[in-house]
This record gives structure tokens, C-alpha cells and sequence, in this order.
């Protein structure tokens, strides 16, 4: 059955007999007729792509069956009058025809689609279908309109009334009630094979299996209007008077009708005036409904419209064949390829990295090379169907290709056409028109060569003092030497992505081609190095370096320099950074004096400081053996004023990193990083430097803290003081309490009258200190 | 002086056009006037050659000439608004200079 309606016909199996009693002596033959009429339009709608169900002759076997009407006028009463808002009726059923086609065609593209999509879709999915040629889901329609055939094939049988006036009666009535059923179904039943084989499953909702005992339809529907507590309306009440008239012979029907409730057809075939008198009569008696029904009608009306609109398009499917489909796309596409997806589409490669962070579906494998690849990924939500599905497959395919076209020719920015005057330049998204001609580098009045960059310099520098003080030419050198840090920057990066894989024994290109990576990589990283200034040895005040730290952009480069230095030159980097300490602009100009005058800006500048610059030195501390801490250390206390440079966050911060590194190899914790215990010697040395730094903070303990009521988080001084704590003696730990016990009291008393979580961090701050000495906030009596 | 000679072999990319120079105020305030009497003084994120421009934390000073109807006087305000973010479209750039500098 599954099959029968497209391979069909072979495997139609005839009715039974009980189902043939029912039916006149002709009935054999005619079924065999319309078979063959079915297989030639199903042949065709195959072609097509559109789906045609045989309402001539269905209408004229319905005729045939019209005696069975005599009662209807003792049943319904006679009625004379026809209401005027049945016109539109009328002027439905001449175009009855044109609509059935195209509502066949709809209802079925939305049923195939009903079970998994939201309605907006689904109603878009034909347009999308018909414009692709995507046939596949009108396949599903047919089959999921057999299903519905099946059902309504008892019907026929058990019917006492005629078939034609039913048939007429429903298609309305299905219309307006919000209802059930698709048109299919009132109109296939005749040839419809009996109810024993199988409906085909997983198309559409699948059937009840118990429907056995043969209903009408008019009972069926009833039946599912009460079920589904549709409210009552004109057709209804018609329906409930037959349904009370007959005797209901079976069980109630699946309600799997009720899925369809949007898609049944607008199917009218007024032949019968005595119906429509009936049908106004009833209409009278309920003209609350009515209104409800202009409504409908104007829905209906426009659905009617889109269907057209639709079927209107679908004489258009097949117009182009695939080939000429890839080439528009491949236009369309390679629009959006590019060769380096990391310099043409930065924003989307990161906002892409930083989304694929949290859990979701991976877009596509091939994200990285294409910079549209966010629009395969949105179209991939929406089609589900199987014919889409490779459909986007072919796609992504095409567009793996069209990535590799590029990459092996370069793109064109020219075009001479034979015969044509001159050239025609090509523009493109990535090489629009230019409108500003300025002389490219190598042909500037400068000679050519390695001393370009200083003539150019020099030029500069004799230029500007006549107009500017010394200050902003320093700052402008400053600023052009974080400038080369970044281009030798992204350049690294850009090949750190490139990089070559190893190279396999006996490949002789992938081996020259790992070594001149290799050659590039230290060129670049040579050229970051000496830009960086650290190493420049040239007494001026600040330090080039010092002054690269001093511009925030300067301050942001530094974790993503690191990466691409050797240890020695990290440790050159904070050598020179340390010993100029009380020069960087976040040390010099972030010192809390007696008003507490650090300006919101420079506030900021701290926080950049701590967070772009302190980590990755606090990551090569935590990784140092306890020689070098002690040099690095030393060399702080040295050649900065301690106690100055203290009173600033990142001197403390500094200050803390040392003392806690020290504290742990101290303690036996560079064992793990497979670090020999530190010698005698250097402990010996440590607790010099140590008790150094506790006699020139001695009696400023105090003044380490931002002032007190300026709301600054001083978590950092406790931090300080309890990596002081913890390496003091017992009477340095003495000092230390009396000189900050005031602050400590302070901090506990301004905690009790804060909120919870405001208090809880305070105290956790001032036991930071305190567990270093071994007591805790709660045991203070306030 | 010094430091030049040091640096010539690897300074590449010296000032050898203007657009070089805002390349050097990425990521500083600067001050952009704009057609239509407007200025503009923010933090420059990006540019491009068409000198359309990102900027941060702007404040955008906008001058009107009103006439006064009576006596024909010309009254000159400014109007002052600021944006956390804004896109300079190109076309309207007179002029971007950094902000005027003490010292370093």
C-alpha cells in the first residue's frame, strides 16, 4: 500500500466484499478506469513535481449514487431561502477546478512539512521548494495523502445518503470549521483499497490500527468534532443531526485528523439547490456564526491568493537545470570567498571562536576557509527535509570547490577586453574601486634600501621640532615602535596558524618547507624583540621600554609578545621592567597620597596593567628557580625607593609576586615543577633581601592602603601583608600586627555595618592576613 | 639620536605617508573636525584609507549659527552630545589630529 501510489496500481489490491455490497455492479470496472486514469496523472504529477488527485471522476461516481438523497428534505426540512452570503459559493465553484489543484498541491507540500516545523515555515517551504526544484517533500505529499485516503474509504459503503450531496456538504464544511479534513479525502474514497493493508508509516501521524469497522464519513467527522470540542458551527450541527440519524457503527476515529486542521481544502460543487436551501435554513437558525464566517471566508480567500501566487512560481520549476543553478551560486559564493579568512573576516572569525566556546552545533567544518559560512549555518536550521539536506551538501561541496578555484589562481583585478580601448578594472568586495592614488612606499623620494626607514626618520625629526616640543617626537617614536610590535605580532600569529606540519621522513619539500617557516618565525620574532626596545641600551629617561608600557595599547600587546619569546628574553623584559620600576606610569602616577588623588583614568590604566602585563610575568615567576627570584628581587629593592614604589598597586602586586614565589620554593614547592631544592646559600640570601624590604617598609605599613573611605578594594595590600606574614620572624610579625592593627580594626568595625556579601569580603580580605599569622577576624572582639 | 641609527635596519614601516600618522593614534583619543561644523574627540579604534573611522567614547560638538530674526545678530552655539561608540563615515573628515599633548 505503502508503495501502491507510486509504484502502485500493480499492487492496488480490489475491494472486499464487504465493502463492494455497498457499491453498484459497475463499480469493478469503473475502479480499473480510474486506475488507469490515476496512474497516467500520477505518471504525470511525478514529472511535474505536482500532485493531482481526479475530482471528474470522482464527482461523476458521486453522481451516480444521488437516490439515496430522497429523504433529505423530511430529514432537514424544506427551505426556500438561499442567504446572500452564500455568493461567494457560487463564484467559488467556477474556478473549483484551478482551486482543487492547487490546494492539492499546497496541502500536501504543508503536511509533509506540518510534523516537524512551525507553521510560518512550513508555509514558506513551498516557495523555497519550487525555486530549488526540491521535489522531495511533494513526495512525501503523496503519500501522506493516501494515508488520509484510506481512512475515508469505508465511508462509501456504509453511506446511505448520496454521496454527491456529501460531497458537497463536507467540502464547506471542512473549510470553515477550523477542521479536518483534507480534501483528499471526501473525494479519493471511491477507489480506495479496503481498510486491512497497512497505511504507510512515517508519513505524517501515523494511523490508528483499530479502525476496523467501516464509519461514514459524516459520522467520522461529527464524531471528531465533539472530540476535539470544536465549537459548534452551521455545518457542524448538520453533521450532529446525521450523526444522531445514523446508528454510529464503529468506534470513534483516530484523532489524527486533527492535525490537519489548517490544511483542508476549500472545495465547493453547488449542483444541488436543494442542499443549499437546507444549508440556509440551518444557516439561520445559527446565524451567530456567521461572522465567524466572513472571516474565514477573507482568510480563506487570501490563502487562496498565495496558492495561486505559488502555483504561479511552480510553472517556473525545472526552467533551469542544475548546472545553471551551481553557476549562480558559484557567483553568489565567490563573492564571499577568501584565501585568508583571518585578515578579510577578523570579527567574524573571532565572534565565531568565542560562540563555539559554549556548546553548539559545529557549523561547519570548513567555517575557517569561508567567510560566509555563517549563512550555510542559519540555512541549515531551517531545512530539514531530506531533500534539502543534500541539497546543502551539495553546497558545501560546491563551495569547497569554488575555495579551491581561488586558491589556485589569483584573482583578477583587470580585464582586457579584445578590441576594447584599455582595461576594465574589476571590483569587488575585496578590491573596491579606489578613488585615492597615494604613491606606494617604494617609489617615495627616499632611496630604496635598509636606510629608508631612518632617512625618513630623520626628515621627521628635522621637520617637527621647529613645530613641536621634544616630548611628542619621543612619544610619536614610542608609538610608531608599538605600531611594528603589532604588524610583527600579527604577522607571527598569521604564521603560527600556517604552520607547517612536521615533516615526514624523506619529504624533502615539507622538511624546506618546516625550515623556512622556521626562518620566517625568527626573523618576525627577532623584529618584535628589537621593536619591543627592551635591550636598548640608551640612558634616556624613561626607558624606550618603559615608555612602549606607558601607552595603553603598549600595555595590551604584551601577553601576545610573550608568547613568542624565548625564557632569556623574558626574563631581559622584567629585568628591565623591575629595575625601572618607579618609571612606569602606572607606578609613578597610582600612588595614594594623603588627599588620595589617583585620577579615574590612571585607575583604569592599573587595571590594564594588572591584567594584560602581571600575568604572563607572574606566570614566569611561578615558574623560576629561586636564583632568579632572588635576582629579579634584589634588583627591585635596588634601584627603586621601596617604599614609594609600594604605596602603588602594581609595586605591591610585584612586591607579593616575589615574596610568594620565594615562600614556596621555600618550602620545597619548586620540587614539583622538577626544580632542585634551593641551596643554603640562596635561602641565606633570600632572608637578607627579606629582612631588607621589612626594614624599609618598617613603620609604613600603614601607608601601603589606599585611603580608607575612598571605596578602593584593598584586597591586594592584605595579600602583601600576608605573603609578608608568613616569611616573617616572630617579632617582625609583632611589627607587623601593631602597625596595621588600627586598619585591621577599622576594616572589621566598616564591615559590620555592610551587607552580607560586602562584609564577608572584607573580613575575607583582613583574614587573608590574619590566617598568614595564624588567627582569624571572628576571634576579634569589636 | 642614537636609538635611530640602532633601529634603522628593522623600522620598515616609518612614517612615509599620512595615513601612517593615524595609524599611530589606534587605540588615543583624538580629535576629528567633520563637515557640518562638527567635531568629534574620541578614542580611535580603527580607520580605514577612506578614513572612515571607529571611535570610542566620543563626544561629538556640534556648532549652529542661528540668526536672530530681529537684529539680524548671529548667535553661535554648540551642541554637545557624546556616544560610547560611533562610525565616522569618511566623506565627512576634514581633519583628525591627536589631541593636543603636554609634555609626555
Amino acid at each position: 500500500m505503502s508503495d501502491s501510489f507510486f509504484g502502485f496500481d500493480t499492487t492496488l489490491p480490489p475491494l472486499n466484499v464487504d465493502q463492494s455490497t455497498g457499491l453498484r455492479t459497475g463499480e469493478q470496472q469503473d475502479e480499473t478506469e480510474e486506475e488507469e486514469v490515476e496512474r497516467k496523472i500520477k505518471d504525470f504529477s511525478l514529472e511535474s513535481g505536482e500532485n493531482f488527485e481526479d475530482y471528474e471522476q470522482n464527482i461523476d461516481l458521486d453522481q451516480l449514487e444521488e437516490e439515496a438523497d430522497d429523504l433529505n428534505d423530511e430529514t432537514f426540512g424544506n427551505v426556500g431561502d438561499i442567504g446572500q452570503d452564500f455568493d461567494f459559493t457560487e463564484s467559488t465553484a467556477k474556478i473549483v477546478d484551478t482551486i482543487k489543484k492547487e490546494e492539492e498541491i499546497y496541502v500536501g507540500r504543508r503536511e509533509s512539512t506540518m510534523s516537524d516545523k512551525g507553521e510560518e515555515q512550513s508555509r514558506r517551504r513551498p516557495s523555497y521548494a519550487a525555486l530549488w526544484g526540491n521535489d522531495s517533500d511533494i513526495i512525501f505529499n503523496g503519500k501522506s495523502n493516501h494515508s488520509n485516503e484510506i481512512v475515508g474509504a469505508p465511508s462509501l459503503s456504509e453511506s446511505p445518503i448520496s454521496p454527491s450531496i456529501w460531497g458537497s456538504f463536507h467540502a464547506p464544511s471542512s473549510r470553515t470549521e477550523g477542521g479536518i479534513i483534507p480534501t483528499s479525502f471526501e473525494n479519493s474514497h471511491h477507489y480506495t483499497p479496503p481498510q486491512t493493508s497497512p497505511p504507510p508509516l512515517g508519513f505524517g501521524p501515523p494511523l490508528h490500527p483499530s479502525v476496523r469497522t467501516p464509519m461514514s464519513l459524516e459520522e467520522i467527522e461529527a464524531q471528531l468534532h465533539r472530540q476535539a470540542g470544536v465549537p459548534e458551527k452551521r455545518m457542524l450541527s448538520l453533521a450532529e443531526v446525521e450523526a444522531a440519524l445514523l446508528s454510529i457503527n464503529g468506534r470513534p476515529p483516530p484523532p489524527q485528523h486533527l492535525m490537519y486542521s489548517n490544511n483542508e481544502t476549500p472545495f465547493r460543487d453547488h449542483e444541488n439547490p436543494n442542499f443549499l436551501e437546507q444549508e440556509a435554513a440551518y444557516r439561520e437558525q445559527e446565524a451567530a456564526y456567521r461572522e465567524q464566517e466572513a472571516i474565514l471566508f477573507h482568510k480563506e480567500k487570501k490563502r487562496r491568493d498565495r496558492q495561486r501566487k505559488l502555483v504561479e512560481m511552480s510553472r517556473y520549476n525545472g526552467l533551469m537545470t542544475q548546472s545553471d543553478k551551481d553557476f549562480i551560486n558559484r557567483i553568489q559564493i565567490s563573492q564571499l570567498v577568501t584565501d585568508d579568512p583571518y585578515a578579510d573576516d577578523f570579527y567574524y572569525q573571532v565572534y565565531t571562536a568565542i560562540r563555539s566556546r559554549q556548546p553548539q552545533p559545529s557549523i561547519s567544518t570548513f567555517s575557517p576557509q569561508l567567510g560566509g559560512s555563517g549563512f550555510m549555518g542559519h540555512e541549515r536550521g531551517r531545512h530539514r527535509s531530506r531533500g534539502s539536506e543534500s541539497g546543502l551538501l551539495k553546497m558545501q561541496q560546491q563551495v569547497l570547490r569554488i575555495v579551491n578555484d581561488a586558491r589556485r589562481k589569483p584573482k583578477l583585478t583587470q580585464l582586457s577586453l579584445e578590441g576594447a580601448l584599455g582595461k576594465i578594472a574589476l571590483n569587488s568586495v575585496r578590491n573596491p574601486r579606489q578613488l585615492l592614488q597615494v604613491s606606494s612606499k617604494s617609489n617615495d623620494i627616499h632611496h630604496v634600501g635598509p636606510s629608508n626607514g631612518s632617512g625618513s626618520i630623520h626628515s621627521q625629526h628635522q621637520k617637527i621640532p621647529s613645530i613641536s616640543s621634544h616630548g611628542v617626537i619621543d612619544h610619536r617614536k614610542i608609538l610608531k615602535s608599538i605600531e611594528n610590535v603589532y604588524t610583527a605580532v600579527l604577522a607571527l600569529e598569521e604564521l603560527r596558524r600556517n604552520q607547517p606540519p612536521l615533516p615526514r621522513p624523506y619529504a624533502d619539500h615539507e622538511r624546506v618547507a618546516v625550515e623556512r617557516w622556521n626562518e620566517d618565525y625568527v626573523e618576525l620574532a627577532k623584529t618584535m624583540w628589537e621593536e619591543l626596545r627592551v635591550t636598548e641600551m640608551s640612558g634616556c629617561y624613561p626607558h624606550p621600554f618603559i615608555s612602549v608600557l606607558s601607552v595603553a595599547k603598549g600595555k595590551k600587546v604584551i601577553p601576545r609578545v610573550i608568547r613568542h619569546c624565548l625564557p632569556e628574553q623574558i626574563f631581559n623584559l622584567i629585568t628591565v621592567l623591575v629595575s625601572n620600576f618607579e618609571t612606569l606610569d602606572v607606578c609613578k602616577g597610582a600612588i595614594w597620597g594623603p588627599q588620595g588623588n589617583v585620577s579615574p583614568a590612571m585607575l583604569e590604566e592599573v587595571e590594564l596593567f594588572m591584567n594584560t602585563v602581571v600575568p604572563p610575568l607572574l606566570q614566569f615567576v611561578a615558574e623560576s628557580p629561586l636564583r632568579i627570584v632572588i635576582g629579579l628581587f634584589g634588583l627591585f629593592i635596588e634601584r627603586n625607593n621601596i617604599v614609594w614604589v609600594a604605596r602603588s598597586k602594581v609595586g605591591l602586586a610585584f612586591l607579593t609576586m616575589f615574596l610568594s614565589r620565594a615562600e614556596i620554593l621555600k618550602q620545597g614547592g619548586g620540587a614539583m615543577q622538577g626544580l632542585p631544592p634551593p641551596e643554603e646559600l640562596e635561602m641565606i640570601q633570600w632572608q637578607d633581601l627579606y629582612n631588607r624590604l621589612f626594614s624599609l617598609l618598617q613603620n609604613h605599613f600603614l601607608s601601603l592602603y589606599p585611603p580608607f573611605m575612598i571605596g578602593i578594594d584593598d584586597m591586594y595590600v592584605w595579600q602583601f601583608l600576608a605573603a609578608m606574614a608568613v616569611g616573617a620572624s616572630t617579632e617582625q610579625q609583632h611589627v607587623l600586627v601593631t602597625e596595621v592593627r588600627e586598619r585591621v580594626l577599622e576594616t572589621v568595625i566598616q564591615a559590620s555595618r555592610l551587607s552580607a556579601d560586602k562584609a564577608s569580603h572584607k573580613i575575607a580580605n583582613v583574614n587573608l592576613f590574619l590566617n598568614a599569622l595564624g588567627l582569624d577576624a571572628s576571634q576579634l572582639k569589636v | 639620536m642614537t636609538e635611530e641609527t640602532h633601529n634603522a635596519p628593522v623600522e620598515p614601516n616609518a612614517v612615509e605617508e599620512p595615513l601612517d600618522l593615524v595609524r599611530l593614534s589606534l587605540d588615543e583619543r583624538i580629535y576629528v573636525k567633520l563637515r557640518g561644523d562638527r567635531e568629534l574627540r574620541g578614542k580611535l579604534h580603527a580607520y580605514d584609507g577612506h578614513l572612515n573611522m571607529v571611535l570610542g567614547d566620543v563626544e561629538e560638538t556640534i556648532t549652529v549659527v542661528e540668526i536672530n530674526e530681529e537684529t539680524y545678530e548671529e548667535v553661535i552655539r554648540t551642541v554637545k552630545r557624546t556616544s560610547e561608540m560611533l562610525f565616522v563615515r569618511g566623506d565627512g573628515v576634514i581633519l583628525v589630529s591627536p589631541p593636543v599633548r603636554t609634555g609626555t
